[in-house]
């Protein structure tokens, strides 16, 4: 016999979400409904703003990676005329959005993720101590370093550019519209090298990112590891412990399918991390075009075709019957995919994370490994980057108004790929249509009966216990998703945990 | 010093007011907490605790078994049904519950203090401010309601919030001192000068000199639409991430601690508002003596 659990908040995600899982009598997952609960309605709200309206007010979609959405609306309106911005104006995106990334992976790794480890369910640990006396949130004094010599310093950088953080304010159509001094870049030189000499003394223990950057294999990875100081590392502890607590046998999802938007475009036209489409472990173009949503099991209308994001609709049904979720299915050729650091590398074919996954498959410990790893190849792009940027020339070219017309614009945020789509009529958005790297994740079953990518990586886990319900926490949590998190595990006996009704 | 239980819920939030307040610099936001003995009892990204540890709290919370000294709130509230349940519930009962328990309610984020981007048009949630709808008084708590100390909800807008305002509002409290409110509950300290005030292109504005372009010398008010002038907060003399602001660094101000962002400060690069009378004289002297008339 089947039983329910709920687990109602799971927190330390971004934003609105819940998940419930039904766990048959042998503590194993066989289904899983990812939901999204809280509706904002962001697109019918820009509908009849002007373009540049729409785009400020789409970055506030996303406190969290509000630099992507700022960056892929400004590329939207751009798409609209194939509007080239100038080499400054494209680095300043792409330093803002590097730091952005950073400060992102590290808060997640640090504050979301690691609190999972200190869970009294781990208390045998031979390592536990360590671990709590490191990622003990609200107590350790590590991560107090972290938001010292990290986040403060690289949101500083953010800031001296886009004016602040969250909601940066750099991007719009035509470039950036920062204007730095020299002393400025000097400043921000100096942060970004400071960060990077903390990231190697306090996060690798003594080992350069120059050093990182030559690891390219697993076996390289375990033959640092026999060096103490490396072991004793956050990384070294981590690949020790997540194994030990066997974070590397579960997470995975079944259809492996991956997409990258691409980041980080150098002068000659090629990135630091590619975009593409990975199908069977087979590298594909991308292309925008094959990507279209279903709203089957969402609280929207639904339709007889899936529909591309171009020609998009956001027509709201509250509890809709069949329906679960405030999320739509986007789907790439009809396929479920997933997005974020791990797909990203697996697609910029990264020799590290390609070797990993063919270790360890896809799973939560590899997930947070490829987080970790970007870490250490984007900081000392940041540093090559402000070093390119040349104060004689522009950093923004005058935008002409829009009237008429449709673009998109596709970005890299810190878990995954964001895409924004505009239709512009008499100068004012008839469509704006975004689809998040999370809507990709969290999305709930299509129309052809297939789970989202969370909802696969739940499905078959085998949970420790019969209320255990940290597996199902770690596996949406190592997927960072941008939608604060509830779990609903729908499972055992008496087990229906929900917060009292008088609440 | 007793300590202070602090418990911070999220409605139609983007978490940017979270992420800005753990930027806080002096101190960083973990050492505030511990020096001002406020115990972070929830918060949505930081706690360790979830599901059943967490659902047991909030029962503790709501049966008076554990005290809620200070209720945070952030992210406007849906209060059509079927857009925000939560919970078991929903956002909005989950609002009133905890209000009604709390010693003092703070809206941090436009949208909790006034409702924000939800709340524009068409407004398929109903959402709305705490205590607010836009510049109106009201709000989903009604013009009536005042927390256990008998104040009304303490507004702290911004698009993001500042980490300064949360952060030294609450010590205020926490060290006796007063805080006094203007007519939008906004501690008045940090929301007094206008954005103007403070801004490295204000010379500019004085001599009539504008920009008229993204990037260019000047005064961003005429040309691209600056709401630097008609918004209330001490961005330019605060400044953001310890370096810059909006207009410092190159960005016309949108206005977005403004009761009436963002619908009374589209189209953003357009002149929206009327100019405040004390602004128009500086402007109108100013040109006398330097151009010899208006």
């Amino acid at each position: 016999m089947s039983h329910k659990t709920i687990i109602d908040p799971l927190n330390r995600i971004e934003g609105d979400m819940a998940v419930e899982i039904t766990v048959d009598e042998h503590g194993k997952v066989t289904d899983a409904k990812s939901i999204g609960f809280v509706y904002r309605g962001f697109e019918n709200i820009f509908k009849g703003h002007k373009p540049f309206d729409a785009m400020r007010m789409s970055q506030r979609s996303c406190g969290v990676c509000p630099v992507s959405h700022g960056t892929a609306g400004a590329k939207a309106i751009e798409n609209i005329v194939d509007f080239k911005i100038p080499r400054n104006g494209q680095l300043v995106r792409d330093i803002v959005l590097g730091a952005n990334i950073i400060v992102s992976h590290a808060t997640h790794f640090y504050f979301m993720w690691a609190p999972d480890l200190v869970n009294p369910e781990y208390k045998k640990q031979k390592l536990y101590p360590e671990i709590v006396k490191r990622f003990d949130p609200l107590k350790s004094e590590h991560l107090k370093a972290v938001l010292k010599n990290a986040r403060i310093p690289l949101h500083s950088v953010v800031a001296t550019f886009g004016g602040k953080f969250p909601h940066p304010m750099h991007a719009i159509p035509g470039g950036a519209c920062s204007i730095p001094k020299h002393i400025e870049l000097i400043k921000v030189d100096t942060m970004v090298k400071e960060v990077k000499a903390f990231v190697e003394e306090a996060v690798l223990n003594g080992i350069t990112l120059e050093d990182w950057a030559k690891v390219k294999s697993v076996k390289q990875v375990l033959e640092l590891m026999k060096d103490k100081t490396f072991a004793e590392s956050d990384i070294g502890l981590f690949i020790q412990y997540g194994q030990a607590i066997g974070l590397h046998e579960y997470g995975e999802g079944t259809d492996n399918n991956f997409i990258a938007f691409g980041f980080g475009e150098n002068k000659d036209g090629s990135w630091l991390f590619k975009p593409g489409y990975l199908e069977d472990g087979k590298l594909h173009k991308l292309d925008e075009d094959h990507i279209s949503e279903d709203t089957h099991h969402s609280y929207y209308e639904t339709e007889k075709e899936w529909r591309k994001p171009k020609d998009g609709k956001t027509a709201p049904v509250p509890r809709k019957e069949g329906a679960y979720s405030w999320v739509k299915s986007p789907r790439y050729f009809g396929n479920v995919c997933e997005l974020g650091p791990l797909a990203r590398q697996l697609v910029n074919e990264d020799p590290l994370i390609t070797d990993l996954v063919k270790t360890f498959g896809v799973n939560t410990f590899t997930r947070t490994i490829a987080r970790l790893h970007e870490i250490c190849l984007i900081l000392p792009k940041l540093i090559e980057w402000i070093g390119e940027l040349d104060l004689e020339k522009p950093f923004y070219s005058p935008f002409p108004e829009i009237t008429e017309g449709s673009g998109y614009g596709l970005a890299e945020a810190p878990r995954g790929g964001v895409g924004h789509w505009i239709t512009v009529k008499d100068g004012k958005c008839e469509i704006y249509q975004i689809i998040t790297p999370t809507t990709w994740n969290c999305s709930p079953k299509d129309s052809n009966g297939k789970h989202g990518a969370i909802e696969q990586a739940l499905v078959g886990i085998k949970t420790k216990g019969k209320d255990s319900i940290l597996e199902a926490a770690h596996i949406v949590r190592s997927f960072d998703p941008c939608i604060s998190c509830s779990i609903h595990a729908v499972g055992a006996k008496k087990a229906r945990i929900r917060i009292d009704p008088g609440l | 010093m007793e300590e202070l239980n602090l418990i911070w819920m999220q409605g139609q939030t983007c978490d940017g007011d979270s992420m800005s307040v753990i930027d806080a610099e002096l101190p960083d936001f973990i050492t505030f907490l511990a020096r001002n003995k406020i115990n972070l009892l929830y918060h949505p990204t930081l706690s360790p605790q979830f599901g059943p540890e967490a659902q047991k709290l909030f029962e503790d919370c709501l049966s008076g078994k554990v005290r809620v000294d200070i209720f945070v709130f952030e992210g406007s509230v849906p209060t059509k049904d079927g857009y925000g349940d939560f919970l078991g519930t929903d956002v909005k009962t989950v609002v009133k519950n905890f209000a009604s328990k709390a010693m003092i309610t703070v809206a941090v984020g436009t949208c909790a203090a006034f409702g924000g981007i939800p709340a524009a048009p068409p407004n398929e949630s109903g959402s709305m401010g705490l205590q607010f709808k836009c510049y109106k008084k009201g709000g989903w708590l009604g013009e009536e309601y005042v927390s256990g100390l008998g104040f009304p909800v303490i507004n702290i807008p911004g698009c993001p919030t500042h980490p300064d305002w949360v952060i030294n509002t609450l010590q205020s409290f926490r060290l006796g001192r007063p805080v006094i409110l203007d007519e939008y509950n906004r501690p008045k300290d940090y929301f007094e000068e206008k954005v103007h005030r403070g801004c490295k292109h204000c010379e500019f504005h004085e001599r009539g000199l504008w920009a008229k372009n993204y990037t260019e010398i000047g005064c961003y008010a005429a040309e691209l639409g600056c709401k630097g002038r008609t918004t209330n907060a001490d961005c330019n003399i605060r400044l953001w991430n310890g370096v810059s602001s909006c207009t410092r660094s190159g960005a016309p101000c949108i206005g977005c601690c403004d009761p009436g962002f963002p619908m009374s400060m589209t189209p953003f690069s357009e002149e929206t508002l009327s100019l405040p009378e004390d602004v128009k004289v500086i402007v109108n002297a100013k040109k006398k003596v330097l151009y010899g008339g208006e």
